[in-house]
């Protein structure tokens, strides 16, 4: 019995070091890239501070943005290494572009239909060379991309929320919609 | 229970020692492959992997066009 602490103590250690590697291996190492879905469209202001960093990039605060966003699979010697979401916000004044930090699916009740979808990418998430690198050196940009689906499963609205307090924004992220510097989609076109 | 905490120290000094070596060893770095995209990007995005960015931006642009 006195044996239990050691025990407990020696797997929690391998979990440490498995969780080293894990970490570790999470690499950006593919020769192809599968796109599972995609999708380009304009995007106007609802509500935006002047100061908001997309207001930078929209050249204005009255200016729309475009936003090519896509869902993919990336691949080595033909196998799945990781999925992964780009989202790229273009206007006047240049872009920026991420990848997927976290998601959240909301569903009908009873059913595998989405009811709505959000997804959260931000400026701390960075590669270097092909690894992911979290830096959290302020000011860090974020965008929160909320898609609502209707019960046929048709895109029945999408909003962006952009901030120039990420970590503040990841912390809002699971509990609740996104209500302020709001842009608006306008057109959709997806394959 | 003094086993137990030498114990823990051993780990996480194990633990601090896998991350310090892994820190020490950088690989050698492949020379980046040309960009197939000619759009101008911002020289922050130029030094943080542009490349990797670039292939996803490209392949997702070119499943819009088919």
């Amino acid at each position: 019995m006195k044996k239990l602490p050691f025990i407990l103590i020696i797997t929690f250690a391998l979990i440490n070091v498995g969780v080293v590697f894990a970490a570790e291996s999470i690499r950006y190492d593919f020769d192809d890239v599968e796109v599972k879905y995609a999708a380009e469209f304009t995007a106007k202001p609802v509500s935006v501070e002047a100061n908001n960093w997309i207001v930078q990039i929209a050249g204005g605060i009255n200016q729309p943005i475009t936003v090519l966003y896509g869902v993919v699979n990336l691949k080595r010697g033909g196998e799945i290494q990781l999925s992964e979401e780009f989202i790229k916000v273009s206007g006047q004044n240049g872009s920026e572009r991420f990848l997927l930090n976290s998601a959240a699916y909301d569903y009908y009740e009873g059913t595998s239909n989405y009811k709505n979808i959000k997804s959260f990418f931000w400026s701390a998430k960075k590669l270097v060379d092909n690894s992911v690198v979290k830096d959290f050196t302020p000011p860090i940009k974020s965008i929160t991309f909320y898609r609502k689906f209707d019960e046929s499963q048709q895109i029945s609205s999408i909003m962006l929320s952009f901030s120039n307090d990420g970590e503040q924004a990841s912390a809002e992220f699971w509990s609740s919609v996104p209500t302020e510097n709001l842009y608006e989609a306008v057109v959709v076109s997806s394959n | 229970m003094n086993k137990a905490i030498i114990i823990i120290i051993v780990i996480v000094v194990s633990v601090g020692a896998i991350f310090a070596l892994k820190s020490f060893y950088t690989p050698p770095a492949k020379p980046a492959p040309t960009s197939t995209t000619s759009q101008n990007l911002p020289l922050q995005q130029l030094s943080t992997s542009s490349n990797i960015l670039d292939r996803i931006e490209v392949a997702i642009l070119a499943k819009l066009k088919k």
